[in-house]
């Protein structure tokens, strides 16, 4: 019987571990694409690393706008690629189920928006009628759910 | 008056009115600052050695490495060797670094002078490190992260002129990857008497932390 509960511990914990949060590389093309209108979605796209004090507190509020119907919540970290490991680390300990890139590029931050000065957290919205609205700034969860909800009733 | 010129004049006013707000509303979008080509007004701030620091303490400079910097930001620290070494490789030539930490200590404790002095001592900073208390300074340059670096061109007495505002250079964390140096490209192109082919260049950096309004 021991036997058994040690076995399906095992199983449970490594099959926690093939579920951890990886976090996927992708260069400037690629993140024109995910920021590209979506016909029914609004796109929550934000800015973060790992070293980010303010971005990383501000996870879980990015993750739960995720469970809305009719958004799409992408983390972009800006870590360097040697820290992916570290990033991902730190999203699988905070329990953040987003989608999860790297943006392993070198000069982005213009490219991005151009009011950008590349101080982290940042977050681009994309609403479906193509209106894109840029933030160099944290948010509060109220915040950023009243925001979210503005824009989508606009 | 009559009722044709009073009509006029109501519309003018009207027109007068919609222009103001939407020239309120635009300024509030633009980043608010210095940009290239603007002149800087000069600034009295205290340094880590006790000294209060000007632009005008420095009657032969023939232009400034202004560094928006601090203790606390990973970014920061990563540049800091890069920046010891910019003060040491352009100071002789007319290009001194002046670095300035504008964080509100009361968020980042490890910002505030004393720390700011052991940094100093410790790595043997050859530049003065000032405190801008009152963020005057850091929103006057519009600086809006650290690192942030502004290169100032002397047009001629006292007058300095905005050359170049940006990153160090392209590999923050790697110093043996970077292929492009963008202040040092900047200041060498201003003593050879040109302007800089690259005038601003954004990369990541840690937001200011601003002291709540």
């Amino acid at each position: 019987m021991m036997k058994i509960t040690g076995l399906s511990v095992l199983i449970l914990l490594l099959s926690l571990q093939l579920k951890a949060q990886s976090i996927v590389p992708i260069k400037l093309d690629e993140l024109s694409e995910l920021s590209k209108p979506n016909a029914t979605n609004l796109s929550v796209i934000n800015f973060w690393a790992s070293w980010c004090g303010p971005c990383v507190k501000e996870l879980p509020y990015f993750d739960n706008l995720s469970k809305k119907p009719n958004v799409d919540v992408y983390l972009v970290s800006v870590d360097f690629i040697q820290d992916k490991a570290k990033a991902e680390m730190l999203l699988q300990k905070k329990n953040i189920k987003s989608q999860s890139y790297l943006l392993d590029e070198k000069n982005f931050v213009e490219q991005i928006d151009k009011t950008w000065s590349g101080a982290i957290p940042a977050t681009l919205i994309v609403a479906s009628n193509g209106s894109r609205y840029f933030y160099e700034k944290s948010f509060s969860e109220a915040e950023l759910e009243e925001l979210v909800n503005n824009i989508t009733s606009k | 008056m009559n009722r044709s010129m009073k009509k006029t004049m109501l519309m003018i006013t009207g027109l007068l009115v919609v222009v103001a707000v939407l020239y309120v509303n635009a300024s509030e979008n633009v980043m608010e600052g210095y940009e290239v080509g603007d002149y800087v007004s000069d600034f009295k701030l205290p340094s880590t050695t006790g000294k209060t620091v000007s632009l005008s303490d420095y009657p032969d400079a023939k232009g400034f490495i202004v560094v928006f910097t601090c203790n606390t930001c990973p970014y920061a620290k990563l540049y800091e060797d890069r920046v010891i070494e910019l003060d040491k490789k352009f100071r002789g030539k007319g290009f001194p670094v002046i670095a300035i930490n504008p964080n509100d200590v009361g968020q980042k404790p490890g910002d505030s002078m004393d720390e700011m002095a052991s940094q100093a001592k410790a790595k043997s900073y050859s530049f003065p490190y000032l405190r801008d208390d009152t963020q005057e300074v850091a929103k006057a340059y519009g600086a809006a992260k650290t690192p942030h670096v502004y290169v100032l061109n002397r047009e001629s007495a006292g007058k300095f002129k905005v050359e170049y505002i940006g990153a160090i250079d392209d590999s923050p964390r790697e110093a043996a990857d970077v292929q492009e140096t963008y202040v040092e490209d900047a200041v060498n192109a201003l003593l050879s008497g040109n302007k800089p082919t690259v005038t601003n260049q954004r990369a990541i950096g840690c937001t200011i932390k601003w002291k709540d309004v």
